[in-house]
């Protein structure tokens, strides 16, 4: 088993609901953001073509976060989840400069104190690197990411890459991730042309 | 999934999942499932059985558990404590507030009649806007408004009302549709329900056609997208008309069965070239003609506007234009097309019925401040609520003239930013004598109030998201999950209010309010919570060819008998903005470029929700819009901060560089407050002809680097 997460770029139209989402459920402070939605540009006025991008963790094969992490807190699940022991973790920041996809983040402790109400606070202990955990508590449950659940226009996929329709649709619609000639192997797939 | 007790108690698990509808920008009104646990709301999710909806949702939705628990949130009523505005309060009991409310008012009503009270309403935080109305009207003022009024639906509801007696350009009906027409309109940011049934289409194959000076979120998705000069809309839709009609493709059938007019619009359509159209509105010919032949050969297609309509030097003018594309392409009352919205909640009681329109005594409805100048508005077509001028109540406050206003009732509403010239209302909300607001937060206007009220969000209300605007005909139940110390519902505090003013017609309480909504249908609101809460509804499509159309000639009239007779053109016609590069040279040689106020984005609703921290971290800052070239030239870098000036005042904004707009144009951003705040470097001193509308797209500005 190894989930993978397959995004139809056609499909994302940038309207950030999967963004606020994924803030609410994971309280992140101020600044930090699990999964996030790029543009990207192509051409010049008025032959323009802009393409809205998710970001998250890649989740991937062969992670790079785990390989340089001192302490064990970055580990990978059976079904190929990477996560973080947040307990282990040192904030040592080895992580975030060898993530090829920039998508660790250190918490430095600054959260919402003076912004919003206790039962709202952030979750994560500070000082310690966090990023999207896949929503795994969801997953174990057997339901989708969060992000995933809530894309009003069905642009995220999430499934089993050994057994499910998402199998499919990398095959049928070409499917590619990002650094692909990487040895990384990450579990995010992109469906669309950029340019 | 079936409706549970609301509010579990204390210490349950796991997370219990109750069904309601979103109120956050109070028309898209999506169908949500909120999540409790504990007694606690922690999360809000999209529910994709709602018939409506159909599993949209946005950041705002989402987000809303933050305004819920917000520890600004305005607790209880509160009355000032010093100078006006000098930030100083001190809390008082909802019995004191209300006294202290009705007394004053009764005593403004009998010293200097009750036209010198203003009902002034914002943001509609559930479904009150005919209750405020109604409001107004038993109290016997008949300067009732709204921040939008003049600026958003009421000149689109107008203009369509005049063609073809209905409003179908607020409801495409894009699942059957071979082509959609987006115009200045952008459903991804502001309308969810509508931009999923829009992308669905899209992605089953149909064209897509965007009209925006932004490459906005779906005009990325465009098949063709026609980045317009700001404010020239109407000379584009008379354009694509005259390609349509030269080239044969409009729909004779149609036209020769239910319009009217069709000769004398092919003669005024035919003054609008290609050419000179491409002139006007700075789109290539080429990408013009492209758009008209899409949209005429790809039958049936649909046409989603939004408040642009509203927002420009003559905005009946472009929903009048508009209007007659639709129907000489043969796209009204079709499946696929344009339909017209027959809502469960609305029909059943009629809305002049609902506020009581035969209250008002007929001296004071002639009495209607700007009635007279902007008769469309309130006076000649009376199928919104009539409502009177904000610019020109603003300046009888300030003047005196033609008569005093002393007070200001404001519900929900933010004039100190929402309205065009910030600071002539800042100015008016200061000066009034007696000023009243209710909010969830203690805006900039509500800083300015002798006594604040503490309103409730959606989740803290019972309700039914009934408005016509976007329910698809669909009715639906809100219900109350959470309360918040001493803040209540919009209608519970006009209820109560209207009690104390000893206010004839209105109700007991809000479920006596809900249950007359509903007595047409023979239930109350708890049996339809019991069944379920939602009563569905398909929409009559075709009724009006069978029967006709709800105009004097019972026709589509492409030719208006009725503007005429007003003394207004009976047939579209172009006019340039009042200030732009071509009306107002000497300006522009002064503010270079042409500017687009009122961007919006996908987490705030109008003035609201900067304080929400999820929210504010998706978009920390205002944005201007600035193509690399123009950028370049004043050596401004991306993200850098500028000033935005008008000869009416400056903001200040962080650049962002986009390819996705004309050199010559800029994106200003609405709703933020203080430096930021557009509207002090927009125009009120000249309105739209017979309407009022402050244009708020093409305007003159200058922009430049914050520091040197």
């Amino acid at each position: 088993m190894k989930h993978a997460v397959v995004v139809e770029l056609d499909k994302c139209v940038g309207c950030n609901a999967c963004t606020a989402a994924c803030k609410i459920k994971n309280k992140t402070p101020k600044d930090i953001f699990w999964r996030k939605i790029v543009e990207i540009e192509h051409g010049e006025f008025p032959d323009v073509k802009k393409t809205y991008f998710p970001l998250m963790c890649m989740h991937c094969e062969n992670p790079e976060c785990l390989k340089v992490c001192p302490t064990g807190a970055t580990y990978r699940t059976a079904d190929g989840i990477v996560l973080i022991d947040y307990d282990k973790c040192l904030g040592c920041k080895y992580c975030i400069v060898a993530c090829p996809y920039m998508e660790r983040f250190f918490n430095s402790g600054d959260d919402w104190s003076d912004w919003v109400s206790e039962g709202l606070k952030q979750a994560i202990p500070k000082g310690v690197v966090e990023k999207c955990d896949l929503c795994n508590d969801r997953v174990q449950d057997g339901q989708n990411p969060l992000c995933v659940d809530t894309c009003p226009y069905d642009a995220l996929h999430f499934g089993d890459m050994d057994d499910s329709p998402i199998k499919h649709l990398i095959q049928d619609k070409k499917a590619w991730t990002l650094k692909e000639d990487d040895s990384y192997k990450p579990s995010v797939y992109y469906i669309g042309e950029i340019e | 999934m079936m409706f549970q007790d609301a509010i579990g108690s204390e210490g349950e698990s796991p997370t219990k999942w109750v069904k309601t509808c979103c109120s956050i920008c109070g028309h898209n009104q999506c169908g949500v499932l909120v999540g409790i646990e504990g007694g606690k709301v922690t999360g809000i999710m999209a529910d994709k059985d709602d018939p409506m909806s159909e599993g949209s949702i946005c950041p705002k939705g989402i987000a809303s558990i933050q305004i819920l628990y917000h520890p600004q949130r305005i607790k209880y009523p509160m009355a000032r404590d010093g100078e006006r505005g000098s930030g100083k309060w001190k809390r008082i009991s909802w019995e004191e507030a209300l006294s202290t409310i009705a007394k004053k008012l009764n005593d403004i009503k009998s010293e200097s009649g009750p036209e010198a009270v203003v009902m002034a309403r914002g943001t509609n935080r559930g479904s009150w806007i005919r209750v405020f109305n109604r409001f107004a009207n038993a109290f016997g003022t008949p300067n009732w408004t709204e921040s939008g009024g003049a600026q958003c639906f009421t000149p689109r509801s107008i203009s369509q009302n005049l063609t073809f007696g209905g409003i179908a350009l607020e409801w495409p009906d894009p699942s059957k549709s071979s082509c959609l027409l987006v115009w200045g309109a952008n459903p991804p940011a502001t309308w969810p329900p509508k931009s999923k049934k829009l992308m669905s289409a899209k992605n089953g194959g149909a064209k897509l056609i965007v009209i925006d000076p932004v490459q906005s979120n779906i005009a990325s998705k465009a098949d063709v997208w026609l980045p317009v000069r700001p404010g020239t809309d109407v000379a584009l839709a008379l354009g694509m008309i005259n390609i349509i009609i030269n080239e044969g493709l409009y729909d004779q059938a149609y036209v020769n069965g239910y319009c009217t007019g069709f000769d004398e619009l092919k003669k005024r359509a035919s003054e609008y070239t290609p050419e000179k159209v491409s002139e006007i509105t700075w789109v290539p010919k080429d990408k013009l003609i492209q758009a008209a032949r899409m949209y005429a050969k790809n039958s049936p297609a649909a046409i989603a506007i939004s408040a642009t309509f509203d927002e420009i030097v003559d905005p009946i003018q472009l929903g009048r234009a508009v209007s007659i594309l639709a129907s000489i392409t043969g796209n009204v009352d079709v499946a696929g097309g344009n339909i017209f919205p027959e809502t469960a909640g609305q029909v059943f009681i009629d809305n002049n019925d609902f506020i009581l329109i035969e209250g008002l005594p007929a001296e004071m409805d002639r009495k209607r401040l700007g009635a007279d100048e902007y008769p469309l508005l309130s006076r000649y077509l009376k199928v919104n609520f009539p409502m009177a001028h904000y610019p020109t109540i603003l300046n009888a406050i300030l003047t005196g003239k033609p008569y005093p206003i002393r007070a200001m009732f404001i519900m929900g509403g933010n004039p100190a930013l929402s309205i065009a010239n910030s600071q002539m209302a800042v100015r008016a909300l200061k000066s009034v004598e007696f000023l009243v607001v209710t909010d969830l937060f203690i805006s900039k206007t509500a800083e300015l109030a002798d006594i604040i009220l503490p309103a409730s969000s959606w989740l803290e209300q019972d309700g039914l998201a009934d408005t016509a605007q976007a329910t698809y005909g669909h009715l639906r139940i809100r219900q109350k999950v959470a309360s918040v110390e001493e803040a209540h519902s919009d209608i519970w505090i006009m209820i109560e209010l209207a009690k104390k003013l000893g206010l004839p017609n209105f109700w007991n309480s809000e479920e006596d309010y809900l249950n007359y909504i509903l007595s047409p249908l023979g239930i109350t609101f708890e049996q339809l919570r019991s069944k379920g809460g939602v009563i569905r509804h398909n929409p009559d499509i075709g009724r009006r060819l069978k029967e006709g159309f709800n105009t004097p000639s019972k026709k589509i009239e492409l030719y208006s008998g009725r503007l005429k007779e007003w003394g207004y053109d009976p047939l579209p016609f172009y006019t340039e903005p009042f200030e732009s590069p071509y009306s107002t040279p000497d300006v522009f040689r002064e503010y270079p470029l042409v500017m687009t106020t009122g961007r919006r984005v996908s987490t705030f609703f109008h003035t609201g929700q900067r304080n929400i921290p999820t929210l504010r971290d998706i978009n920390p800052e205002p944005l201007l819009e600035i193509n690399p070239k123009t950028a370049s030239s004043l050596n401004i870098s991306n993200e850098e901060m500028v000033r935005v000036e008008t000869p009416r005042g400056s903001v200040i904004l962080k650049a962002k560089l986009t390819e996705g707009i004309d050199p010559r144009v800029v994106g200003v951003p609405h709703g933020w407050a203080d430096e930021a705040n557009d509207n002090l470097i927009t125009d009120n001193s000249k309105c739209a002809l017979g309407i009022g509308t402050t244009p708020l797209r093409g305007g003159l500005c200058r922009v430049m680097r914050l520091s040197n």
